[in-house]
């Protein structure tokens, strides 16, 4: 671990990271697991100072509104959450999105759910290669998530021959979770099971690996990331 | 090093039981937990979202993403409630960025305000070294690194923000935190 490294692993626990560094910080931890390790140092030392603040007793109906919540499976996030507005998008990524977010639009053969109800905005990430990455084949993707399906759709992927492309999403602070293999070639659509939904977020980043065929055999990407983005709201 | 006293160690020993407790589904389990840690993480949620409404909504979310990634906990890693502390912090940063991408930046200068005195930590759910180790290492930079730290802590704030509230040029601001952070880790590490 360079110094270089150390200090972008602090950059990214203490928050300070926006744009295409923190897509590329974030890319780093879904595929470095020295990386990771040391983020997950950085946030030990550093949470001290926040549960420095004082301790305020919530109001007492919310514990009622939490557990609630946590009875309903997948549940959409609660309407003032979209009253906050939309995300800024980086504008890398959004000019990446702009660029490869047509070919989506053209829909497969396959029948999609319609919803029955007005579905929340859908979330957009731009995955772009990671920096250091870079080699041929390997492109930005557009991924859009219909959060009320829990579909998610990628552009097509070049995948090597012999080998997967796996889809993760990384919630922030969290651990790789696998959401599936990317069609080699053409579009693909995922519908991510009901009990990881919660991942599919503002602020999620989905991440792309290369592995053996059929994924990786470990819970976390074992091959290189080759693209990855945070999600953002429509 | 002091070690942490026998009530912290048994506090600390009841929180990793409850959420692994939470982490097999258990909904008491998750009861106890909300009981044992929300004014802990109101309170995290309440100084970085800068209101109620918006901090009562973090806490719920927070909970939620708990609930749902309780199996994520790694037990010998972080103690539990730095664990949750981690996830309350970014989440309330979340909501900061979400206001902040419409609202307008920090009048220039702000920074130069005197930041929050680091309060003690909850002496019953932390080891005392883990509080003072940071704290230690933080005081030992010089006062401008130290601060802009701290504001990007205590704020939630990034690299693009802190050098606009600083007027700073942003690779200044950059190389400014970044030494500063490669230093905190050489202390930090020292007497791990």
């Amino acid at each position: 671990m360079t110094p270089d490294d150390q200090a972008l692993a602090a950059e990214l626990a203490l928050g300070v990271l926006d744009g295409a560094e923190l897509v590329a910080a974030r890319a780093r931890l879904a595929g470095d697991r020295a990386f990771a390790a040391e983020v997950a140092r950085w946030e030990d030392w550093l949470a001290p100072l926040a549960l420095a603040f004082p301790a305020v007793t919530p109001p007492a109906e919310l514990e009622a509104r939490v557990l609630a919540a946590i009875d309903t499976p997948g549940a959409a996030p609660r309407a003032g959450w979209r009253r906050w507005g939309a995300v800024a998008l980086a504008g890398l990524a959004a000019a990446v999105l702009a660029l490869v977010v047509g070919p989506l639009r053209a829909p497969p053969p396959t029948p999609v759910p319609v919803p029955a109800r007005p579905a929340p905005a859908p979330l957009l990430a731009a995955l772009v290669v990671p920096a250091g990455a870079e080699a041929p084949g390997r492109a930005p993707l557009a991924a859009a998530v219909d959060r009320a399906s829990g579909e998610v759709r990628i552009a097509a992927a070049t995948v090597p021959r012999g080998r997967s492309a796996e889809l993760w999403a990384i919630a922030e602070g969290g651990a790789p979770v696998a959401l599936g293999l990317l069609e080699a070639g053409r579009p693909t659509r995922l519908v991510v099971a009901q009990t990881r939904r919660a991942l599919l977020r503002a602020g999620t980043t989905l991440a792309v690996s290369i592995e053996p065929p059929g994924g990786s055999p470990d819970p976390a990407p074992t091959g290189p990331v080759v693209a990855a983005g945070a999600l953002a709201e429509a | 090093m002091t070690a942490a006293p026998p009530d912290a160690a048994a506090r600390r020993a009841e929180l990793v039981r409850v959420l692994l407790a939470v982490a097999m589904e258990d909904r008491d389990a998750f009861q106890r937990l909300y009981r044992l840690t929300s004014a802990k993480l109101f309170g995290i949620c309440l100084r970085i979202c800068g209101e109620r409404q918006a901090a009562e909504d973090v806490l719920q979310d927070v909970y939620v993403q708990v609930w749902r990634r309780a199996g994520g906990y790694e037990p010998g890693r972080a103690s539990p409630i730095t664990w949750l502390a981690t996830i309350a912090r970014h989440r309330a940063i979340d909501w900061r960025r979400r206001q902040h991408a419409t609202a307008p930046l920090a009048e220039p200068g702000s920074m130069a305000e005197p930041v929050d005195p680091a309060p003690r930590a909850d002496a019953e759910l932390l080891a005392e070294e883990e509080r003072a180790r940071i704290a230690d290492c933080l005081d030992a930079l010089e006062p401008r690194p130290r601060d802009a730290v701290r504001t990007a802590f205590y704020d939630g704030v990034t690299y693009a923000e802190l050098a606009a509230r600083d007027g700073t040029p942003l690779g200044t601001m950059k190389s400014l935190i970044r030494r500063a952070l490669l230093r905190l880790r050489e202390c930090l590490s020292d007497d791990a």
